[in-house]
């Protein structure tokens, strides 16, 4: 699946440009990034068709080629025909009809069958909430709603605009679950933007960037996740001061803990840590088992490591309570303004951050190249595929 | 009773006529900013000010045999359109725009333009989103501007007085009929006009406030 963004829109003084082509391999998760007020909301709403930009919008699936938009040939796909769904940030389920109603409205006008309906149902846990009046729900289950009602009108293009930013923690972290199985689960591409980078963290496969100058706002390339979080010329880079690894050859062992290889280095995840730690990024998913297994059956996870839960030592330590150390190479070392030092660790071919204070970093006498033993505290647990 | 059932049928088909045309001019209003959108609104709103009267003249020089009525008229081989019904009609939407507008463009601007975009983006076109979305929502809104309108122009006198002349069963309305007869000191027949004029408005108003009660409560409006 490819979109083709070759357009330009203005607005008074505001202007947003992009020239670039969005491919999903398979379906799969894509950020767009950027503070708030940069054009986020201008350029799904182009994509949707609610906006009037000149140039050329595409979609390509299948030896399929669609245009949206064309300006040249004068063409202009309205809204409703495009097979793209918006989930907004303020869920805007319509106050008039319960929730049942709510979800009725896009099926009637898609193809879904009553597969999908029961289906949908009972993975977002809504059939308690039929019945309901929209007024009478809390965030997150109106946010649930919301994207019950996006995936039955059945889009092939799923875009979610900043759909936690109005959540407190809680749903937020209750959503997110959803959200994450978006792409296995329906076999949804989806298109997600926030000016959160936690959520970049827990949800990116692949990053689009919104950069602007002069009030132009430009849309760039997009690029993995993994990729960007080690270019040091990115603004990424430390910002989320969280490290990505890619875990493989994962095993349920019988004592419980989730055995994975970093490299060739084992790293034993006991769940209950991996939970309670992982709050901040990922989410309860001891409380879905279900959901954890999926993950691990499909072999390969993404490891979320915030830098402050990794610490340095010189040696292996082999009196700590601390389960995991990854040997590696320091292979950048940084101030943060903080005061603090980020240390970035070459483990095999991937790379691990560490914050460690100023006093530490004298002690342990750091220097680029030299291998260090990284202690990691806390892992937060993501899909991957 | 000539004069009731004239009364009510320009009542009904101003309002019909005037929902008609308010419905795209306050969704305009309530959704776009433009140069001089103060002025379009503040000539919606001269009805409001302007004495009946001075609305009247004016209109009786447009609806007149030199105004474009005339012009109008003439397609039909009429000389003007004051002193008839169309005239009267004519002249009703224009006093009473102000009323049905107004509620309109608050209902709308309460609504906003997003469950309409919401619904394009889960597939309904223009009209069945209108039809599903919108008005539903909006029916509270249609309640007040449909009544507001309908019994504005029930108690219309200085603009019918001014155009319309005082023709029975053509533009005789009740409310000039009252006057008529107080004039002719018939007390007895002005009382039992005025009382049906009373009770007419009075029961529309109430039902206005009951609506509008309502739809505070389920959060409609």
């Amino acid at each position: 699946m490819n979109l083709e963004l070759t357009f330009s829109l203005k607005k008074g003084r505001f202007q947003l440009n992009a020239n670039t082509q969005i491919h999903w391999q398979q379906p799969s998760t894509h950020v767009i990034f950027g503070k708030s007020g940069i054009g986020k909301s201008h350029l799904l709403r182009c994509i949707c068709g609610l906006e009037n930009p000149t140039g050329v919008i595409s979609w390509h699936e299948d030896h399929n080629h669609v245009h949206w938009l064309d300006s040249e040939r004068r063409m202009n796909m309205a809204c409703h025909l495009r097979p793209v769904t918006m989930v907004f940030q303020d869920n805007q389920l319509f106050s008039h009809l319960n929730v049942e109603e709510n979800l009725r409205f896009a099926f009637d006008r898609a193809t879904a069958n009553e597969h999908d309906w029961q289906h949908c149902i009972d993975a977002l846990k809504l059939r308690d909430l039929l019945s309901h009046q929209v007024q009478q729900l809390s965030g997150g289950q109106a946010q649930r709603v919301a994207l019950a009602r996006a995936i039955l009108s059945k889009p092939k293009l799923l875009i979610l605009d900043e759909p936690l930013a109005s959540l407190d923690w809680q749903s937020k972290q209750d959503v997110m679950d959803y959200i994450k199985r978006l792409n296995h689960e329906w076999q949804l591409p989806v298109l997600y933007v926030t000016h959160d980078i936690h959520e970049v963290l827990t949800l990116a496969d692949q990053v689009i960037m919104l950069h602007d100058k002069n009030a132009m706002t430009q849309v760039q390339t997009p690029r993995p996740l993994i990729d960007i979080l080690q270019d040091e010329n990115h603004p990424f880079y430390g910002l989320g001061k969280s490290s990505i690894l890619i875990a493989h050859n994962t095993q349920h062992q019988q004592d419980g803990l989730l055995h994975c290889q970093v490299g060739e280095q084992l790293m034993r995840l006991p769940i209950a840590q991996i939970s309670d730690k992982g709050a901040s990024l990922s989410s309860k998913e001891h409380t879905h088992p279900t959901n954890l297994k999926t993950v691990a059956e499909e072999n390969k996870l993404r490891l979320c490591i915030a830098a402050n839960d990794v610490s340095l030592a010189l040696s292996e330590a082999k009196d700590s309570s601390i389960v995991n150390t990854l040997q590696g190479k320091v292979s950048r070392i940084e101030q943060t303004t903080s005061g603090q030092y980020l240390i970035q660790l070459k483990v095999d071919d991937q790379y691990l951050l560490s914050e460690i204070s100023a006093y530490s970093f004298k002690r342990l006498n750091i220097e680029m190249w030299q291998p260090l033993f990284a202690q990691i505290k806390g892992v937060a647990l993501q899909r991957c595929r | 009773m000539d004069a009731l059932l004239l009364t009510l049928k320009l009542a009904f088909f101003s309002t019909v006529i005037l929902i008609i045309i308010a419905t795209p001019l306050a969704w305009f209003l309530a959704h776009n900013t433009f140069k001089g959108k103060f002025l379009l609104e503040a000539i919606i709103a001269l009805p409001l000010v302007l004495p009946p009267t001075v609305l009247g003249f004016y209109l009786l020089i447009a609806l007149g045999p030199n105004g474009p009525g005339g012009f109008i008229a003439q397609l039909w081989g009429d000389r003007t359109l004051a002193f008839s019904f169309s005239g009267l009609l004519i002249g009703s939407v224009i006093y009473s725009l102000p009323f049905v507008v107004q509620p309109l463009q608050n209902g709308f601007s309460l609504i906003g333009k997003k469950p309409l975009e919401v619904a394009y983006t889960l597939n309904a076109s223009f009209k069945d989103a209108w039809r599903t979305i919108i008005f539903p929502l909006a029916k509270p809104a249609y309640i007040s501007a449909a009544t507001l309108g309908f019994a504005h122009t029930l108690g219309e006198f200085g603009v019918v007085l001014m155009i319309g002349g005082n023709i029975p069963g053509e533009t005789q309305v009740i409310s000039i009929k009252i006057f008529e007869q107080v004039e002719a000191l018939q007390y007895q027949d002005a009382h039992v006009l005025s009382a049906i004029l009373l009770g007419l408005s009075f029961l529309m108003l109430t039902a206005i406030y009951a609506t509008r009660k309502s739809a505070n409560k389920t959060g409609m409006l």
